[in-house]
């Protein structure tokens, strides 16, 4: 991810399985974060987006296409990221997708690293799912 | 009333003090186990419930909308049995599956401290967690229940005694 100070950087990770946040604590859960097995976790740069388009990334790149429903995202910075050892891989399309790369091999290592991700992201609820 | 009327009433009385006192106490410890239990059973419960929306979520491959893997029956099974077995004076934790065909049990008591369990279908159970600036992260083999080198280590990392290293 180029073009602004990395550190300033903000990604969201969509949530499109209700399980995966607690809307009573207003919490991201630590499998949201857990990388399928190819080691690439889906996300999409927001930092120069607003929340309307923050959505409709969301709403066509990721739910349509699935035909799912867009229950709300993580919102994290960059430098949350970072602080794990792990780094992010610019991955279009569209342009603004990415992939979190850089995982422990250990399994439990990587669910320390999920663990950290979810206590630092921000859960945004999407106002018309 | 004499003097030997009243000191049998004293002694009632005061018997009956002693009644009524022990009473009232064993009552109070009754209502507290009482309370405590129903505390527990409902941390329970609502772990058993996050355990059974995870696990109708995630019945089909790409349940997440990503790669995720679907939870088989055997693992959410284990998962109950170690749920309903968890560690006396342990808090409940919260449930989810993860992308990866397991269960995960987490506990996340301040920004600072937490620790989760990944449940597998192999009876090999994965951990990481974390207090302050040290981490940990392992692996041990269990069916049922927790594995006391993980319960030990779930209380180490997440334990609210500041002097816990």
């Amino acid at each position: 991810m180029n073009g602004e100070p990395r550190e300033e950087r903000r990604v969201a990770r969509f949530l499109l399985a209700s399980s995966q946040f607690a809307r009573t604590t207003g919490r991201v859960k630590v499998g949201a974060f857990l990388p399928p097995a190819n080691g690439r976790l889906s996300v999409f740069d927001t930092t120069r987006a607003d929340e309307d388009a923050i959505w409709s990334l969301g709403r066509i790149h990721v739910a349509e296409p699935r035909r799912k429903t867009l229950h709300g995202r993580a919102d994290l910075d960059v430098k949350a990221v970072h602080d794990q050892g792990l780094r992010i891989d610019v991955a279009p399309p569209p342009p603004e997708h990415a992939n979190v790369v850089g995982w422990p091999a250990d399994d439990g290592a990587q669910e320390a690293v999920a663990l950290q991700l979810a206590e630092r992201s921000r859960l945004v609820l999407n106002p018309s799912p | 009333m004499n003097g030997s009327e009243d000191g049998a009433a004293s002694v009632w009385i005061h018997v009956g003090d002693v009644a009524i006192g022990d009473s009232a106490q064993a009552l109070r410890q009754c209502l507290e186990q009482l309370q405590e239990s129903r505390s527990i059973l409902g941390g329970l419960a609502f772990s058993l419930a996050e355990l059974d929306q995870a696990a109708n979520e995630a019945r089909s491959d790409g349940w997440d909308g990503y790669q995720g893997v679907a939870l088989d029956c055997d693992t959410w099974a284990r998962a109950r049995r170690i749920l309903i077995d968890l560690a006396p004076g342990l808090p409940t934790p919260s449930v989810e599956a993860d992308p990866r065909s397991n269960v995960l049990l987490s506990w996340r008591p301040a920004p600072d401290r937490g620790f989760v369990v990944a449940i597998r279908d192999s009876g090999r159970m994965t951990f990481g967690g974390r207090r302050g600036s040290s981490g940990i992260h392992g692996h041990e083999v269990g069916h049922d229940q927790l594995p006391a080198p993980i319960v030990h280590e779930l209380r180490r990392m997440i334990g609210s005694d500041p002097r816990t290293p």
